[in-house]
């Protein structure tokens, strides 16, 4: 990838105008600016492997065909450049993780056939959901507003948000009811809209 | 189901974005997407709230090879833009390997008559209804003229919609000062504020509640010339008004 210097002036707005007319050079600026980012967004779904990379390509070619679709207001709403890019990635990545769920429910592997990325995604990442919001909601000002909610209705919004687990999954990683699962989410996404609106994001 | 609920519409928008909206259910909302723009209204709020969240996520450098398998997907290449625009390049899209034209055009026919015959399991009654030429969909619309009677604006929005949409259909002056504010006036009670009038084209805007709610009493339409960036009630100066009509 070249240096373009002029297009490095330009915002994410818009190069992403840019390349919905058909620029490369802009959508190659926005590659540069945001991979690494939005990586970071897939391997926290997908887990280090070769699966958050597949994403992470298609993610892109979608961008590039679809850059034409970005709306920078939607209803009196902005939508920030990343905000789109990241929804593109977490859609992309939820996808691919819930067809991995269900081949592995499936597909019974054969003796010694263990696919490479489960391993992976195994492995304890190096920080886990609940830190991970805990340093989203420091970030954002929010944390004495979230702390307001019970542990376990911040972790199963955490599992659920950065490692893209369904309500039966979390269900099964903490080892509570579902039905309980499924109201600590839904509170603890009232909260957090709450808590946002209070820092004015999205009253 | 008739998604008709606010709460039930944030809850959904909030699953979807979250990623708990799973299976068919998550296929469904895609499609109600694509239909209403109030649920991709409600979509994007939830995408904007919960994107703050990956602030803390830490960046990742994927492989060199990325970039250039994207590149390679992506790059238009020299010779192959006269290709895509030329009958044939398009229609290579359409040829999947080992299926022809005839195929293709089977397929196409195939599709074409499953969708006339079982419309239904592609969409609701109300566009059946629309599609036969039986009925316009239950919308409220409203055709505002100028004091001589020339047509300026068609406002329209979904009887259960969230949306209105403001088409010019006759020339209008762009005013040199302030802006052309549409008004909805009950048939008793204050008149209130529904949006900002083009001088081109049309515009969509989203209306804080449903046409059913906030123009269910609604007889007159008017719009006003204003100063104020939020006028509380309407001025004197009316530059064009029509009435508001149920259309089912």
């Amino acid at each position: 990838m070249k240096p373009d210097t002029e297009a490095d002036t330009r915002s994410l707005e818009a190069l992403i105008l840019g390349a919905a007319q058909g620029d490369h050079a802009c959508f190659a600026r926005i590659y540069e600016r945001t991979h690494t980012h939005l990586f970071g967004v897939a391997i926290r779904i997908l887990g280090q492997g070769q699966a958050a990379e597949d994403v992470l390509q298609e993610a892109y070619v979608s961008i590039w065909k679809s850059a034409g679709g970005y709306r920078s207001e939607v209803g009196g709403q902005t939508i920030q450049p990343m905000t789109w890019l990241i929804a593109i990635v977490r859609n992309k990545a939820l996808d691919a993780l819930r067809a991995r769920t269900r081949r592995r429910e499936s597909e019974l592997p054969e003796s010694g056939d263990v696919d490479e990325d489960d391993i992976q995604s195994a492995s304890n990442p190096a920080l886990s959901a609940m830190q991970l919001l805990e340093q989203a909601s420091q970030a954002l000002h929010i944390e004495g507003c979230m702390s307001a909610l019970d542990g376990s209705y911040r972790q199963s919004l955490a599992l659920a948000y950065y490692q893209g687990l369904s309500h039966t999954e979390v269900a099964e990683q903490m080892g509570a009811p579902l039905g309980s699962v499924k109201a600590w989410i839904r509170r603890g996404l009232e909260k957090l809209k709450g808590c946002l609106a209070a820092q004015g994001v999205v009253a | 189901m008739r998604y008709t609920q606010p709460e039930l519409l944030e809850h959904l928008a909030s699953s979807y974005v979250l990623g708990t909206l799973t299976g068919g259910a998550r296929r469904r909302f895609e499609r109600l997407q694509r239909d209403r723009a109030d649920v991709r209204s409600l979509v994007t709020q939830w995408e904007t709230r919960l994107g703050q969240l990956a602030v803390s996520v830490p960046v990742q450098q994927p492989s060199p090879q990325l970039w250039k398998a994207i590149a390679a997907r992506t790059q238009p290449v020299a010779g192959a833009v006269a290709a895509d625009v030329s009958p044939r390049g398009w229609l290579g899209w359409l040829k999947p390997a080992g299926f022809g034209f005839g195929g293709l055009a089977a397929g196409v026919i195939a599709a074409s008559v499953f969708f006339v015959t079982a419309p239904g399991l592609f969409m609701t009654s109300d566009q059946i209804a629309m599609r036969t030429g039986e009925k316009l969909p239950q919308s409220y619309v409203g055709l505002l003229t100028d004091a001589q009677g020339n047509g300026k604006l068609l406002v329209s929005s979904l009887r259960h919609g969230k949306t209105m949409t403001v088409k010019v259909i006759g020339p209008i002056t762009p005013p040199a000062s302030g802006r052309l504010v549409l008004w909805a006036v009950p048939a008793s009670g204050a008149a209130f504020a529904i949006g900002t009038v083009p001088t081109t084209g049309s515009a969509v805007s989203m209306l804080p509640d449903t046409s059913e709610k906030l123009l269910s009493k609604v007889s007159k339409l008017v719009v006003t010339l204003e100063a104020d960036a939020a006028p509380a009630a309407p001025s004197t100066a009316v530059v064009f008004s029509g009435n508001c009509a149920k259309l089912w």
